[in-house]
């Protein structure tokens, strides 16, 4: 159970990101579901249009397509759900995540007009968001790859060295325009080392053998004072 | 006989791009301009659609990097 003190850093950093939109409550496949249906409308509208989600959601893995193929998909999820914790599939890139209360999720989709966009500025966007919404909680968090991180990529948000959030991307191409959606799950509260349990059992079902450091993780709960790890 | 191509200018020569899915199976009917696999670079992930309907017939298979004009299957 979340103390008072942790959802109010939740409610904090949603402002900070942006006080007009209101923080979602997730159902699971059909919250991250919704990130696609925000990508395809947002490539209807004209050039440099864009949209915001900050949402939570209900405790699940997140895996991606890839993963959700391999041999042994259906049995590791199975034992995950068993444990309360039911594994949902994304369309963009990485590896498997956890949701639950206490992360939160931010998606911004973008229409980027009829010029090709490249990865690294899929990113961009939201990244700046996200540095200007911890400085507003006088925090400096910094993009770049954080070794022994879960789904570890060069676009973390870093904070002290650690990982506090990871990013994905997805770009498209509809009719004459490329659009494309970025997201990030940053952890607010909680503890990393049972969210790298439960992400490590389900990835070693499938026959992934990757090794996480609880220490390459931190919290926004962490690095204002409340819990100690 | 269509090729199916990786894009080219989507991304930086010197980023690696891996052929991450296929969603349809050998043999396949697709239609064209629906999205029959998923490359991803940086962890992000661009779609390949079906250059002409037909059945797919695919030479690249899940996981192996793939270089921007490179034919990784093909409709027929």
């Amino acid at each position: 159970m979340a103390s008072t003190q942790e959802r109010d850093l939740v409610r904090r950093l949603a402002h900070a990101i942006s006080a007009e939109t209101a923080v979602e409550d997730g159902s699971g496949q059909q919250a991250i579901d919704d990130d696609d249906a925000l990508l395809e409308k947002v490539a209807g509208l004209p050039s440099g249009s864009s949209c915001l989600r900050i949402w939570e959601n209900r405790n699940c893995l997140v895996t991606t397509r890839p993963i959700a193929r391999r041999e042994n998909f259906a049995e590791s999820a199975e034992l995950s759900a068993r444990s309360g914790w039911p594994v949902h599939v994304r369309s963009s890139g990485g590896t498997t995540v956890i949701h639950r209360p206490g992360i939160l999720n931010v998606s911004l989709a973008v229409a980027g007009g009829a010029d090709r966009v490249q990865p690294n500025a899929s990113y961009s966007d939201l990244s700046a968001l996200l540095q200007t919404a911890f400085h507003k909680l006088h925090l400096e968090a910094f993009v770049g790859p954080v070794g022994g991180a879960y789904c570890d990529g060069n676009y973390n948000l870093c904070v002290d060295g650690r990982k506090i959030a990871g990013t994905a991307s997805r770009i498209v191409r509809r009719k004459n325009q490329t659009a494309y959606i970025c997201h990030a799950s940053i952890v607010i509260y909680g503890s990393p080392e049972r969210d790298i349990s439960l992400i490590s059992k389900f990835e070693r079902g499938v026959g992934l053998d990757h090794i996480y450091a609880t220490s390459s993780h931190t919290s926004l709960a962490n690095i204002m004072g409340l819990i100690p790890v | 006989m269509t090729d199916i191509l990786v894009p080219q200018g989507q991304w930086e020569p010197d980023q690696e791009a891996a052929l991450a899915t296929w969603l349809y199976g050998e043999g396949e009917a697709v239609q064209k301009g629906v999205t029959v696999a998923e490359i991803m670079v940086e962890k992000t992930s661009f779609e390949i659609p079906a250059p002409a309907s037909g059945a797919l017939s695919i030479s690249v298979r899940e996981d192996e990097i793939v270089l921007p004009g490179q034919v990784v299957g093909s409709v027929e």
